[in-house]
């Protein structure tokens, strides 16, 4: 594992993010790019450099401007760094509709957690209106997580 | 031999200690975060430097909004003239009025404009950072709006720069009036830029189209500001109350210019 070479591509995720999550939200929903590359490091290095990463990365994430929950990216990141850590050299030992599925689980579950901590009063008044919101936060981002895996494949790593 | 078997054991579960640790800490972040004045301290000044990072983007894209903000400025600008005239004539007639029963009300409002500088890293839009900090006498919980009305709150504020609560977070509330039947209710989000009063008596007669505005209740946001209209009425079985569903002026992930109350006083005679 090259950190020099983590944090670079770390730089890099973090600008993608700073310059791209504006141009492409829809109805006030955006990409998450820093979630993508945490999954990647978890997938490709395990869960120990993805812990770190999606810590710190969460924290520059609400640096840039929250109204409220201060920690909660860098909350959901930690998870979804450790979660991915468990596929990390798995893909040859499973079967790959599991491997695929799981990956997919840790995305819905990361924006679960997320979504029910932001919009918990909407879990209780409105309930459609909250997994509404969580399958499109969640689909936005697995749609071009689906695009990056064509180019990098996520079981590359192994 | 001891202490090399817990080294060993400390690296074979590196990622499992590491977890514990880093989700105890953000954890504690998030219990204490948004009440920590040290912390508060840190977020106004990495805001600045992100503010001032984000600067050249947001110059990019108001450059490319520019014709088209300007095109509906335009038209704004036009029905707003014909709204004047009309309104002229209704003050001169509520001054007759006013001086007939010797009643002076003015308020007064110091507006700040400013430029949206970015709306945050999220996957949700629920804030966004403003051009104009401390330095321009902002201060915390100053209400936020656009020319059609009430946006949110700040919520942090930097020297050159500040975070803006919008309506969309779900710790943002907002106390306020149906016209023209004034009856009051807490006012929430509930998606894109849908909001919901739920706390409105049964008996209180509400017509679709009914402007939603501040109540004056709150200490931050003054009387009559306007908020939105109604969309929609539902009447809660076995409840005393109805919710009324309310649409928001403005489209809260397209804002590009806010206003900010720094200075409000009431003067009433």
């Amino acid at each position: 594992m090259n950190w020099i070479k983590l944090i670079y591509s770390l730089v890099g995720v973090f600008s993608l993010q700073f310059i791209l999550a504006d141009f492409l939200s829809i109805n006030g929903i955006r990409p998450d790019f820093v979630l993508i590359y945490i999954l990647y490091i978890g997938l490709h290095h395990g869960s120990f450099p993805s812990i770190i990463f999606g810590f710190f990365l969460g924290l520059l994430v609400d640096f840039t401007g929250v109204g409220s929950f201060f920690g909660l990216t860098s909350f959901t990141y930690v998870i979804t760094g450790y979660l991915s850590g468990f596929l990390h050299g798995k893909y040859y030992k499973m079967i790959p509709t599991y491997f695929h599925l799981i990956w997919i689980g840790i995305i819905l579950f990361h924006f679960f957690i997320y979504s029910f901590i932001r919009y918990q009063d909407l879990f209780e008044t409105t309930m459609t209106v909250f997994w509404l919101k969580w399958i499109l936060t969640s689909g936005y981002t697995l749609g071009f997580l689906a695009i990056f895996q064509m180019i990098i494949p996520l079981q590359q790593g192994d | 031999m001891a202490g090399r078997s817990l080294y060993l054991s400390i690296l074979r579960n590196k990622p499992h200690i590491a977890f514990v640790i880093f989700f105890s800490l953000s954890l504690n972040i998030l219990l204490t975060g948004d009440s920590s004045p040290s912390l508060d301290l840190i977020r106004g000044k990495t805001l600045d430097i992100f503010s001032f990072l984000y600067s050249p983007l947001t110059w990019v894209k108001s450059s490319f909004l520019l014709e088209e903000e300007n095109a509906l400025l335009r038209e704004k600008n036009l029905r707003l003239f014909l709204q004047v005239e009309s309104m002229l004539q209704l003050v001169s007639e509520n001054k007759r009025l006013e001086h007939l029963l010797k009643f002076k009300r003015e308020s007064k409002l110091t507006l700040l404009a400013s430029k949206v500088i970015n709306k945050g890293l999220h996957s949700n839009i629920t804030s966004i950072s403003i051009d104009v900090g401390s330095l321009s006498g902002v201060g915390v919980n100053n209400p936020v709006l656009t020319s059609s009305g009430v946006v949110g709150k700040t919520i942090l504020v930097a020297d050159r720069s500040s975070v803006v609560q919008l309506l969309s977070d779900l710790n943002f509330r907002l106390s306020v009036r149906i016209l023209p039947s004034e009856a009051t209710g807490i006012l929430r989000w509930v998606g894109r830029n849908f909001c919901e009063i739920r706390e409105v008596q049964k008996n209180a007669v509400i017509e679709m189209g009914d402007k939603v505005v501040t109540s004056g209740f709150s200490k931050i946001y003054p009387r009559n500001l306007p908020v939105g209209e109604v969309i929609g009425i539902t009447d809660e079985r076995g409840s005393f109350q109805k919710i009324i569903s309310v649409r928001v002026n403005d489209d809260l992930g397209s804002l590009i210019n806010v206003f900010v109350i720094t200075d409000q006083s009431d003067e009433l005679d």
